[in-house]
């Protein structure tokens, strides 16, 4: 039972720590369109629309977590190109 | 090995580093008084001084001599306070000690690509910012950040791109900020009596001079405006800039691209005052002198080059 509850507590202490950049995640997702694949056919903007589709649909903290990773890699990938 | 030569304003010595079969790619750099470093994907730390070439200085590691396991692929980093802070894109900074020994997770309002560090100073720029005014953050401390509003505007971002920043900073205090894609502008933000706009000198086709600014998803960036790649702060006040991806003029009359071959010196009050031109494309400059300039590329290579006349902007027609 003990086991449980500090099981309980690391997991809500978890969540709790998670909420904050996920909420952010979320309000920049839609502020810019993040979770919508992307026209075009650069190899960037094709790794990004892939990476989206193994984000999933639900418009969840983990999706939106999920995407922004995405776009993290996005950015990598713009950033050597432009650097290249 | 670095020995400067005289000579024309080109390049005057090139330096391949071997590391055997396996490419290195450095992922970023940062540079101390005495000591540049480069970071490789997988978290290595390679070093380069005046007294020493380019060589492997170590690994980030747990107590168990272990490498760290990274969750992401470490994309930022600064030696700062005795120790090192890696940013992945996520909204943690890794703090390792100075030996590279994992020591905690450092957790930051948002999510953080690139650091840069003065003595007093940890400076992050936020991937997820919709406006300038929550783009820079700083901490004196290495673990509270708070959003640097000097001379920001809270008008939403065009693009996702506005978030591609060169940042970096100087021991003594002087931070810079410039856009990868954008005007050849370099903002100096701190310290806050110093706060100016430099204009920096960028050679590029009249179409080039007009792809500035990006709107929504970028597709290619190489046909945009992209005027630098690196910027080092001098220990005088001036700072050098490598120059990004260039169009010039070549023997034949037609344009030619030029992509990290040019750096150029800036004095303390911004004015451009050398230009020097590297054999081999660099990413970073490592060490600057009154007649020399050392670049380093992605790959490892070390390349000098000799200051010369100052080349001035210009916007060239085909």
């Amino acid at each position: 039972m003990k086991h449980i509850k500090i099981l309980l507590l690391a997991v809500t202490a978890a969540a709790l720590l998670a909420v904050p950049c996920a909420a952010q995640d979320l309000a920049f997702n839609a502020d810019f369109s993040i979770g919508t694949s992307w026209g075009g056919s650069g190899s960037c903007l094709n790794d990004y629309n892939n990476c989206l589709r193994g984000c999933g649909p639900v418009d969840s903290f983990a999706a939106a977590g999920c995407k922004a990773d995405c776009w993290v890699s996005y950015y990598d990938c713009v950033l050597a190109s432009a650097i290249s | 090995m670095n020995k400067p030569t005289s000579g024309a304003a080109a390049v005057v010595l090139a330096i391949a580093v071997a590391f055997g079969a396996a490419a290195v790619d450095f992922k970023d750099a940062f540079r101390t008084r005495k000591m540049s470093y480069l970071m490789t994907p997988v978290g290595e730390i390679y070093a380069i001084d005046p007294q020493h070439p380019l060589h492997r200085a170590f690994l980030f590691h747990y107590a168990n001599n272990l490498p760290y396991r990274w969750s992401r692929t470490p994309l930022g980093f600064v030696r700062w306070n005795s120790g090192w802070l890696v940013a992945d894109g996520s909204n943690y900074l890794t703090h390792f000690r100075d030996d590279g020994l994992f020591d905690a997770l450092v957790e930051l309002p948002v999510r953080v690509v690139k650091v840069a560090a003065t003595d007093d100073a940890v400076w992050a720029v936020s991937l997820i910012a919709t406006n300038s005014a929550v783009q820079l953050w700083r901490s004196t401390d290495g673990h509270s950040f708070a959003p640097y509003m000097g001379g920001t505007s809270p008008v939403r971002f065009t693009s996702l791109a506005n978030s591609l920043l060169i940042l970096t900073a100087s021991p003594e205090g002087d931070v810079y900020v410039a856009s990868i894609i954008g005007p050849p502008i370099v903002h100096r933000v701190w310290p806050p009596d110093r706060r100016s706009e430099i204009r920096i000198a960028y050679s590029r086709s009249k179409m080039r001079a007009g792809m500035e600014e990006i709107y929504g998803a970028v597709d290619d960036v190489t046909e945009y405006s992209l005027p630098l790649r690196d910027i080092l702060p001098l220990p005088d006040g001036g700072f050098a800039v490598l120059r990004n991806r260039e169009d010039v003029r070549g023997a034949t009359g037609k344009l030619e691209l030029l992509k990290g071959r040019r750096a150029d010196r800036y004095d303390r009050a911004g004015h451009q005052t050398a230009t020097a031109v590297f054999a081999r494309s660099v990413h970073w400059l490592t060490e600057v002198t009154r007649s020399k300039v050392i670049g380093v590329s992605n790959a490892g290579d070390v390349v000098v080059a000799a200051w010369g006349k100052p080349v001035p902007e210009e916007i060239v027609v085909p």
